[in-house]
């Protein structure tokens, strides 16, 4: 591996003396100046092919200009001669600085047998023009004073929008003639809005400059409205022109004048461009400067319905007026509006636009009504006070008369109903019913919850208590003994009142016993014998004094009435009878329980 | 004691609720002269004396001032106090009238993108009463089952009968209609959040930061549904769906 390597190293070392092609750049200076023109040349001490140039970024180039060549050379040392022949090619370029600085120009390459040859990079500086050396014979160098372009920029700090005029003059000896004046470079005036002031006739002027007398011509007016805030570099106008400068004669037959073709340029300059204070910007600002009066106006403020409505919104004054928009119009949904048309009046002396610009918006109302249009709001930067102004219009209303009141609405909602041609604005209600703001909502509370259950859970109980009602209703037997029980009662009560009528109070009596009986002992009335009964009261363990009680009682209740009784018996047999029912009524209900 | 002190509360409240309904009348009425006079400006003024220092409300008060605004050509407010109006009386058609001439006057011109049928239909049919007609409907429903349920027990004509035990499944059947109504309302209540925007002109965002890039532009007098609130943002949707975020104070909630 070391080997090879060293091989080749060997080898390479070996071409490269057998060769020995150079091939290099040069330039006989290491500083220009911005005026002066730089000679490059690339030389290569044999043939090439396939030269290739750098990039000459920030220079006019000419070229290249090919020279070849063979030198042959013979060298006598000590008596022994050496022929040397050499072949040799030189590139040569002439390079026209654009701007100061240091530039370096990149390695150009070149082809010689298959090989690629680069150059060295060349470095250069370009620093300020320099006064050339003068040859006072030479009528070009006695233009060169006496021929020259100003650039007058009316100001180096303005703000943005702020007009800017530059006017660019050219100065002469009066005793030259100047004729077939051409611009060769037009500046590009980048970042700036720009017009240029049509010069319709050259006139020249008697004009001082520097203390001297020269003719002078406007050769041409710019106005300049800055865009943005920065500092922006103007590019120099340059313009050629035939200089016709009187010469010494040295015969009468020689023309007096020599013409000579001048290029002058002027107005490289460097504007620094203010952006607008930022203090007290409206929000609405949009970029007018200068001064302005604004105003919209409609063309009628009563209009029928169907026809349709101009309204002007306008500002007049002088500012930059093409460089902003207008504030929109707005307008309620009542009216269709078509797209504005915008109209510019404007001037563009050298103070800057004058003029005005307006939007005319064309608007057909849809329904009756009144309606208001919302107030425009208009801001500028006045130069003047340095300051941000505000314009509101007026607000103003529409009144869309005749019309059929308001027509359908366009609206896809079915829930909303859509009006129809008959309705009008309603009146005010006269009447109503307050209540509280944030009053409690009855839904959700423990009350209103309450409400809705408990009836709802009554049901059930409804179902139980009829189910219970009807059993009661459907058990017979029982039913039985709470009617005769019932009318045991009823009729000691009705006994209770005949007292003192004999056979009815007794029949009481009697019925009472009966159905009491009937209750008790669940028999008919034709069991009813006294007999039985005993037996059967015995049989559910009455006591054997109250069984005979209350058989006696049946039995003076049978005979008394028949037999002549006194209230007192009465009273007596009532209370007889209340009280054996009572106890047999115990005792019957004790040996149930038991 | 504390039993005694809450009677207090409720009967002072109770005293006091009648007078400021009695004296929000009278106020009402002034109001109401003012206004057939043309004068708008102090209209309002008792209006709004009566919403909000009287504390006392209704469809018909929202109405008036609604019309108050709208005279004095401030669309915002109109249409703020027409929708407040719909929400007590969500089919008056008085309202409804008025509310669209004041839309006649607003900017912005929106689509209303509807629900889906269902959504609607539910929608229709519980806006027919208010919140508490719902909530009181169903109580009576409720004893109108208890009572039909004891109608079918206790008669026994067959015609009694037949119409009854309908009747018990009819009125249980409204129970829960307007139960769930009622449930239905005070869940959209929460949920449903209009508001109108009061700005002239107001920016909406993509994002609830200052500096984010701007949605679209509203104007006075448009409604917007609040869905939710971060700082002094509020994220709303159009009635076209659109979404974005809006600062708080460009809005006035309706509810």
């Amino acid at each position: 591996m070391k080997k090879i390597f060293l091989i080749i190293a060997f080898i390479s070392q070996f071409v490269a003396f057998a060769q020995e092609v150079k091939f290099e750049a040069k330039t006989q200076k290491d500083a220009y100046a911005l005026n002066e023109k730089i000679l490059l040349s690339y030389s290569i001490n044999n043939d090439g092919d396939n030269f290739e140039a750098p990039k000459f970024d920030g220079f006019k180039v000419e070229g290249p200009y090919i020279n070849k060549g063979n030198q042959n050379s013979i060298t006598i040392i000590n008596g022994k001669m050496t022929s040397k022949r050499e072949i040799f090619t030189q590139l040569n370029f002439v390079l026209t600085p654009k701007s100061k600085g240091t530039f370096t120009i990149q390695p150009a390459t070149i082809e010689y047998q298959g090989n690629v040859y680069k150059s060295n990079a060349v470095v250069v500086r370009i620093v300020d023009a320099v006064q050339m050396p003068t040859n006072p014979n030479d009528p070009l160098a006695q233009v060169g004073e006496g021929v020259f372009l100003v650039a007058d920029v009316s100001k180096q700090n303005p703000y943005v929008n702020e007009p800017v005029t530059v006017v660019y003059k050219v100065y002469f000896d009066p005793r030259y003639g100047v004729n077939n004046v051409r611009e060769t470079d037009n500046p590009a005036y980048n970042g700036f809005w720009s017009q240029f002031q049509d010069m319709k006739n050259l006139k020249a002027v008697l004009s001082q400059y520097n203390g001297k007398d020269y003719a002078m011509v406007e050769w041409r007016k710019v106005i300049l409205y800055p865009l943005e805030a920065g500092s922006k570099n103007l590019d120099p106008l340059t313009i050629t022109m035939d200089v016709n400068v009187p010469v010494r004669r040295t015969s009468p037959f020689d023309d007096p004048y020599k013409t000579v073709k001048k290029t002058i340029s002027a107005g490289a300059r460097t504007i620094n461009v203010k952006p607008l204070p930022e203090a007290n910007k409206p929000i609405d600002f949009k970029g007018a400067v200068g001064d302005f009066t604004f105003k919209v106006v409609p063309s009628k403020s009563q209009v029928k319905f169907g026809e349709s409505l101009d309204i002007n919104v306008e500002v007049s004054g002088k500012g930059n007026l093409k460089l902003f928009e207008l504030p929109k119009l707005e307008f309620p949904t009542a009216f269709d509006v078509f797209e504005p048309k915008h109209n510019e009046e404007v001037n563009t002396p050298l103070s800057g636009m004058v003029g005005k610009i307006s939007d005319t918006y064309t608007i057909v109302p849809q329904a009756k009504g009144k309606y208001p249009i919302k107030p425009l709001v208009f801001s500028y930067f006045d130069l003047k006070s340095n300051s941000y102004k505000t314009v509101t219009s007026d607000e103003f209303i529409v009144e869309v008369i005749d019309g059929p009141g308001l027509v359908t609405v366009a609206s896809n909602d079915p829930e909303k109903q859509d009006i129809t041609k008959s309705e009008t604005f309603q009146f005010i209600n006269r009447t109503t019913n307050f209540e509280p703001i944030d009053k409690p909502t009855p839904f959700g509370s423990t009350l209103y919850y309450s409400l809705l259950i408990l009836p709802l859970c009554f049901i059930p109980i409804l179902f139980i208590v009829k189910r219970k009602t009807d059993e009661y209703v459907s058990d017979e037997h029982g039913n039985r003994v709470r009617l005769n029980n019932k009318l045991a009662k009823k009729y000691l009560g009705q006994a209770k009142k005949e007292l003192g009528n004999k056979v009815p109070f007794y029949l009481a009596i009697e019925k009472a016993l009966h159905n009491f009986l009937k209750a008790k002992l669940h028999i008919e009335t034709s069991e009813m014998d006294k007999e039985n009964i005993e037996q059967l009261l015995l049989q559910k363990n009455a006591s054997q004094e109250s069984v005979s009680n209350f058989i006696t009682l049946m039995k003076s209740a049978e005979f008394a009435r028949y037999a002549p009784s006194s209230d007192d018996t009465m009273k007596m047999d009532f209370d007889k009878a209340v009280e054996s029912i009572s106890e047999l009524e115990k005792q019957l209900t004790q040996t149930k329980s038991v | 004691m504390k039993n005694l002190v809450y009677i207090f509360i409720v009967l002072f409240q109770f005293s006091f609720g009648q007078t400021s309904n009695e004296s929000a009348q009278k106020v009402f009425e002034i109001a109401n002269e003012m206004y057939k006079k043309g004068d708008y400006e102090n209209a309002i003024q008792k209006y709004e004396f009566i919403e909000k220092s009287l504390k006392q409300e209704s469809a018909d008060l929202y109405f008036n001032l609604g019309n108050s605004y709208y005279k004095l050509n401030k669309v915002a407010p109109s249409i703020y106090y027409y929708e407040k109006a719909l929400l007590l009386k969500p089919n008056d058609k008085n309202i409804k009238t008025n509310l669209a001439f004041a839309q006649k006057r607003t900017i912005d011109n929106i689509k209303v993108i509807n629900e889906l049928g269902f959504t609607r239909f539910i929608k229709s049919v519980t806006s027919i009463f208010s919140i508490n007609t719902w909530t009181w409907l169903s109580v009576v429903f409720s004893v109108l089952t208890l009572l039909s349920f004891a109608l079918f027990l206790y008669k026994e004509e067959s015609n009694v009968k037949r119409f009854s035990f309908v009747s018990i499944f009819v009125a249980l059947f409204l129970v829960l209609v307007s139960f769930s109504s009622a449930n239905f309302l005070t869940n959209y209540k929460k949920k449903d959040k209009p508001a109108i925007v009061f700005e002239d002109t107001v920016e909406v965002k993509a994002e609830p930061k200052e500096d984010a890039d701007n949605a679209f532009t509203l104007h006075e007098g448009t409604k917007v549904y609040v869905k939710e609130t971060l700082d002094n943002y509020k994220r709303i949707h159009l009635t076209d769906k659109t979404e974005g975020w809006i600062l708080s104070s460009a809005i006035k909630e309706v509810r």
